[in-house]
This record gives structure tokens, C-alpha cells and sequence, in this order.
């Protein structure tokens, strides 16, 4: 009887074999690849020149500075703690210049724009530290610089909150001996609340014990986020194969559809690779950056290379043109990239945003990257996130070739 | 010399839907020969040597190629085929030379014997000067004349050719109709399908005539000529009294049928070409003045007429 399927394989001639296959057509599209300006432009110059800027835009941001102005009416201990050893403390005072000014001038230096943020300091205020009655520090803002501003009223209440904390564990201390604090102890007290943290760390997105430097950040996140670009080409092509007719002709060679297919996904696999090896190396030379152990980011490349290959592979097979390929793609990638923390530091995010970061591959590639750098760890610290983004990849990119497998019968 | 068929096929059957694309079909050919599948768009023809080629899936019939199934074999088949499929199917970014060997390897071909394989090939088709350049800076000719390279490189033992000629300008369509006529000589068989009757009575050894998924006749080209018993037609536009001039003609030796139609008269005759000067004759007598003349001598295109009522280009 002959009505069978028309690609059963009962035998293969030698040149038909899978593996031989698959390597043609992988050689095959990596030469196309490698002849399209805009794929090498997408896989290799796009992700460094974008994290490139995107790290000098951060980096002019770290160079943060701030005039504040200083109207102090009570020339005490617990002023002198504040202006002293918070604004001219160690952490800020190459950052901040304070002006020392009366509470009108203060109100006419933020109004004109000459300074970031004013501190109205009370009289009185270093007395009512020391007797425990409340005080009010006012914090003045300029609309002009709203990052100085936010940081100028997070000065005043972590001193507020230090204060309060240390006041306390004084007040509990002294309590025993029935006596009030004296003035030594209340300017201890306040050198103790100006060696308070000072709360920049999701400025810095500093996270774990070590900095995040933009070029460790940007490096892999811009190279994971163009990655979808580059490997999505590797699907896209079995639709322009299939257009063009070449894909029909492959499969009258006896070339079984599996072989094609592992082809274009091994082509897209080193592209994809190589193009997140390269700006790993790029970053490193140029940027001084560390990504941190070389095992541990070879792991994280190749599974989010693999995710990536799966995501794109099953989104294109949904198409049934280029042009909707195209439009499918891009809408996930950016969706992906946005939710996924690509474009910011995932610890600048809001909760729920960064909970949702981990619905995505990218979310999880980058906090693989995010805490080798900060913990210093190897393969044991980016396990779970090579875990999930290969998964990822392998469900997939299972579902893509089903559906890429009727694609071809087709 | 060997003499089994190189393809044979049978009952083959092929559905879409509601429509029945391909409704038992079935051919052999030989060793050296043309085999033409002769048939208007959408009469079966792809569909059939699809379901040849093992490209699509069938819904009944047997196809064996050098003595291999495709059932049971269908590597040893798709090896010994040579497929040229309808549009240019070529890789535009990637040189002549650079296809040719990449679709060599795909048959299985690698080493010296790809490279004297890609060379020989190109010199045939006559590519040889632009074997390095981009397939997409060819000419519409050149990119159809090295799809049927592409075919050829394995040397296989049936070259199966789509419309192969569909688009081209008159001086590649002789360069390519050269190359196949070519192959005929060579021993390799070739299956060619085709909606001009030119090309498959300039080709052919032999034609099946293919409609609507059925292929309703099948023989040598004067196998054929003769079931519609190789008489002329003659077209006579005309003015007057066209049922006088139609009576006339019809009372004339060797003149079997006249009718009137819409602005003239049609003749069925046998030797037209000895006839007309009398035909013009009578008209004259009959009261009929003849703007035109046209002599249909029966060729493929008459036959289809005759067989299925309709033009191959209807």
C-alpha cells in the first residue's frame, strides 16, 4: 500500500545523514549570516554601542552632586552632628556643598534655583534631642533637581531615625543610673547617628557586598536583550526558506526535517553565542568590566542562548509571514526586555516589577549575572538561574519544533 | 541496454479538502526519455510530481524510481531524483559556485568529485564566467538556468522539471529547452511538465494529457494528433450570407463538418492547406465576402481542445 507519509526514512544515502545535515545547513546559514550587515550589526556592534551608553548616562549620574543650603537656628550639638558629620561626613563630602545660610535666604537659594534643597534647623533642637521632646527638621526641595531633593530628605530622615534609635538605646542605657544624658553623651550621641548609612545604595544599585558598575550591568543585560534579535533569524529563516522555495527543495534531497531544523537551530546557537562571548571580551577590555567567574558566565550564556533560541523559535512559528515574524518577535523581545530588567537595574524596580522579572528568562539570566558579580560566586550561585532560563529554552524550543515540523510538511 | 522504466507511478491520488487535486494518475519512463505532463494551471501536475518526488504526503498509489519505493525506500528514491522545482529556488546572497555546492553536498557529494561535478555543471549551463557572483545580481534566465543545475549536479537517473520555463524571455527559455533536450541523449529520464504545447511537442517523446487531476490521454505526439483524426481546422471570418457559405463548404470533398459561429465560418477538413483556394471560391459564389483565414493543423493544443472541450490556456 502507498499512501504513507511522504517523509518516512527507512534509509538515508550517505550524503542525507542527520548529523552531515544539520552541519550544512548550519554552515550554510552562517555564511548567509555572516554576509548580512545588519545581523552582524544586531549580534555584535548594537549591544556593545548601547550598553556603552547606557553606562556613561549612568556613570554621569553617579557623579552625583547637590549645593545644599543650611539655615541652622539652634548652633548645637545635634545640628553641628547633622551639618558636620552627615553633609560633611566622609561618604558626602566630595558630593555635596553646603551653604550656610539664614532660613530666608535658604527659601530664596532653593526658590532661584542656586541651591538643590535647603535644611531648616530648629532652635532649640539639640535640647529637645537631649530631653527626648519632638523636633522638626524642614527639608526644602527644588523642583529643578528632584534626585538632590530626594536625597536631601532621606538625609534628614535617616538622621531623624538614627537619632530616634540612638536616643532610645542612650535613654535605655542611662535609665539604670536615673540621670539625664549629658552634653558629651548627646553629641555622641548625634556623631553616632551621622555614621548612619546613607541611603544611595538603589542610586549605586549596589547589591550584595560588591558595586554593580554599569559596564557589569549594562554588558550583559544589552548583550542577553539582542540576543533574541540575533538568534530569531535562525527561525525566521525556515519562513524565508519556505518562501523562497529552497525549503522544498531541501527536503526533495532526502534531508530529514529534523536535521534541517537542528541545523538552523545549531546556526543560530554559535551566532547567538558568539555574540554574547564578544561583548563579554568587549566590555572587559574596554569598560575594565568583570562579569565575574569565566565558568559560571559561559553557563549562563550558553542556557539563555538556548532560552532565547526557544522563546524566538516558538514565537515565529506562530507566523505565518516574515513581516508578522517580525512584529511577533519584537513584541515579546521588548516585553521580555522591559520586564525582564534590561533596560534598568533590576533593584530599581518596584516589588512587583522585579517579582515579575522572574516570570521572564531575561529576569533570570540577569540576576545569574547580577549575583556573580556581587557574591563573587561560580557555577554554585548562577545554578538556579542556568536551571530555569535552559527549561525555559527546552520547552519551547520542544513546542517550536512541533510546530516548526508541521511549518515544513506544510 | 536497460529498458525498465526509470519511474513508474500508479493510482496516485491526492485530495485537499473538498477538492480532488490528483485522481489516479499514472505513468511510466524510461531510461533517455522526456516524459511531458501536458495540462492547464491548476490541472494537477505539481501536485503530482510532488507526490513523485515524496514531497507530499499521498492519499493513495505507488511511485518507484530505479527500482526503489518510496514507501520502503524513500532515501534511495529522493537520491536518485533530480528535482527543479517551478520558481528559482537558490540562496540570492550566496554566489552560483557557492550554491551549486552547497546543494552538492546535500546529495551526498563532497571532495573532487563535488568540485568536477559544480564545474562541469556551470560549463552546461553556460555559467561558468559568473559562477562568483551574488545569485541575486543574475539575470531572470541565468537564476532559472542554474536551478535546473542545481538539479543536475548528482547526475541523477529521473530529472524531474516543474514549468521550468514559466517567465523567461525567449533566448533562456531555448538555451534551457537545449540543455533538457540534451539530457534525453544522456540517458537520464526526465519528467517535464508544462502548459505549452510547444514545449512539450518540441521536447517530448512522449505526453500525458492531464485535467482536473486526471490524466485523460497519454502516447507519442502523433499517437495523440490521431485520436482527433488529424484533421485541419479552418477559421473563416467572414460577412454575408454565412449559412449559404456554410452550406456550400459543408457539400465539398473533404470537408467533414461547417458550422456557423458568431462572425464567420469553422471547418473541419482534411488537408486545409489544398482546400482553401476552392473554399475561397465558393465563398465568392455563395455570397460571402472572407476578411480572414485562419489554418489549425492539428497539433497538442487540439488535441486538449478535443478531449476536454477547453484551451490549455483557459
Amino acid at each position: 500500500m502507498g499512501a504513507r507519509g511522504a517523509r518516512s526514512q527507512a534509509s538515508a544515502p550517505a550524503g542525507t545523514r542527520p548529523l552531515r545535515v544539520a552541519l550544512l545547513v548550519a554552515g550554510k546559514d552562517l555564511r548567509q549570516r555572516l554576509r548580512d550587515r545588519s545581523a552582524l550589526v544586531i549580534a555584535f556592534v548594537a549591544p556593545f554601542l548601547l550598553a556603552s551608553i547606557i553606562g556613561l548616562a549612568l556613570r554621569s549620574d553617579f557623579a552625583f552632586r547637590a549645593t545644599y543650603a543650611v539655615a541652622d537656628a539652634d548652633r548645637g550639638p545635634a545640628a553641628a552632628a547633622f551639618t558636620d558629620g552627615v553633609l560633611g561626613g566622609p561618604g558626602l563630602r566630595d558630593l555635596v556643598t553646603v551653604r550656610p545660610v539664614d532660613p530666608d535666604q535658604a527659601r530664596a537659594l532653593v526658590d532661584r534655583g542656586e541651591a538643590d534643597a535647603a535644611f531648616l534647623l530648629p532652635a532649640g533642637l539639640s535640647a529637645s534631642v537631649q530631653q527626648g521632646r519632638p523636633a522638626t527638621v524642614t527639608v526644602l526641595e527644588s523642583g529643578e533637581n528632584p534626585i538632590a531633593g530626594q536625597v536631601a530628605r532621606s538625609l534628614a530622615e535617616t538622621y531623624a531615625a538614627e537619632l530616634a534609635a540612638t536616643r532610645l538605646a542612650v535613654a535605655t542605657a542611662l535609665d539604670a543610673s536615673g540621670r539625664a544624658p549629658t552634653q558629651a553623651e548627646a553629641r555622641r550621641l548625634g556623631e553616632r547617628a551621622a555614621a548612619g548609612r546613607l541611603p544611595v545604595q538603589l542610586v549605586e544599585g549596589r547589591v550584595g557586598d560588591r558595586a554593580i558598575e554599569p559596564a557589569n550591568y549594562f554588558g550583559p543585560s544589552m548583550a542577553i536583550f539582542f540576543l533574541f534579535f540575533t538568534v530569531s533569524f535562525g527561525a525566521r529563516s525556515i519562513l524565508s526558506e519556505r518562501r523562497q522555495g529552497t525549503l522544498r527543495r531541501l527536503l526533495a534531497t532526502a534531508a530529514p526535517p529534523g536535521a534541517v531544523l537542528a541545523g538552523k537551530a545549531l546556526a543560530s546557537f554559535v551566532l547567538g553565542t558568539s555574540s554574547v562571548l564578544v561583548m563579554w571580551l568587549a566590555t572587559t577590555l574596554v569598560f575594565g568590566a568583570d562579569w565575574g567567574d569565566p565558568l559560571a558566565v559561559v553557563a549562563l550564556t550558553v542556557s539563555s542562548v538556548v532560552s532565547a533560541i526557544g522563546i524566538t523559535a516558538l514565537v515565529v512559528t506562530l507566523a505565518r509571514t516574515d513581516e508578522q515574524a517580525d512584529g511577533y518577535s519584537s513584541l515579546v523581545v521588548f516585553t521580555l526586555a522591559l520586564l525582564g530588567g534590561n533596560f534598568v537595574y533590576l533593584a530599581q524596580l518596584p516589588g512587583v516589577l522585579q517579582r515579575a522579572s522572574l516570570l521572564t528568562p531575561n529576569g533570570w539570566a540577569l540576576r545569574g549575572f547580577v549575583d556573580l558579580v556581587a557574591d563573587g560566586g561560580g557555577l554554585g550561585t548562577v545554578a538556579v538561574p542556568v536551571a530555569v532560563t535552559t527549561a525555559v529554552g527546552l520547552v519551547t524550543g520542544g513546542l517550536a519544533v512541533l510546530r516548526a515540523r508541521r511549518m515544513v510538511a506544510a | 541496454m536497460e529498458t525498465e522504466p526509470v519511474l513508474r507511478c500508479s493510482d496516485l491520488r491526492k485530495r485537499f479538502k473538498e477538492r480532488l487535486a490528483v485522481d489516479g494518475v499514472g505513468f511510466e519512463v524510461g531510461p533517455g526519455e522526456t516524459y511531458g505532463l501536458l495540462g492547464p494551471n491548476g490541472a494537477g501536475k505539481t501536485t503530482t510530481i510532488s507526490m513523485i518526488c515524496g514531497l507530499l504526503r499521498r492519499d493513495g498509489g505507488e511511485v518507484t524510481v530505479a527500482g526503489a519505493s518510496l514507501d520502503r525506500d524513500p532515501g534511495r528514491v529522493k537520491a536518485a531524483i533530480g528535482y527543479v522545482p517551478q520558481d528559482v529556488a537558490l540562496y540570492p546572497d550566496l554566489s552560483g559556485l557557492e550554491n551549486l555546492r552547497f546543494w552538492g553536498r546535500m546529495y551526498g557529494l563532497a571532495g573532487r568529485d563535488l568540485v568536477e561535478r559544480v564545474e562541469g555543471t556551470l560549463e552546461v549551463v553556460g555559467l561558468t564566467e559568473r559562477a562568483g557572483d551574488k545569485v541575486a545580481d543574475y539575470s531572470g534566465g541565468m537564476q532559472r538556468r542554474l536551478n535546473i543545475a542545481a538539479g543536475l549536479l548528482h547526475r541523477p537517473r529521473l530529472l524531474v522539471l516543474d514549468e521550468p520555463t514559466a517567465g523567461v524571455d525567449p533566448q533562456s527559455r531555448n538555451a534551457i529547452l537545449g540543455n533538457v533536450e540534451a539530457l534525453g541523449g544522456q540517458g537520464v529520464a526526465v519528467l517535464y511538465t508544462t502548459h505549452y504545447m510547444e514545449e512539450a511537442e518540441r521536447l517530448c517523446d512522449r505526453v500525458g494529457i492531464i485535467d482536473q487531476g486526471r490524466l485523460i490521454a497519454e502516447g507519442t505526439r502523433r499517437e495523440l494528433v490521431a485520436t482527433v483524426g488529424e484533421r485541419d481546422r479552418i477559421e473563416l471570418a467572414a460577412t454575408g450570407d454565412l449559412a449559404g457559405l456554410a452550406g456550400v463548404a459543408a457539400g465539398m470533398d473533404g470537408v467533414d463538418e461547417a458550422s456557423v459561429v458568431a462572425g464567420g465560418v469553422h471547418l473541419v477538413a482534411k488537408d486545409g492547406r489544398r482546400l482553401l483556394p476552392r473554399l475561397l471560391e465558393a465563398a465568392e459564389h455563395a455570397g460571402a465576402e472572407v476578411t480572414s483565414v485562419e489554418l489549425v493543423e492539428p497539433d497538442l493544443e487540439a488535441v486538449f481542445l478535443h478531449l476536454t472541450g477547453k484551451a490549455l490556456r483557459d
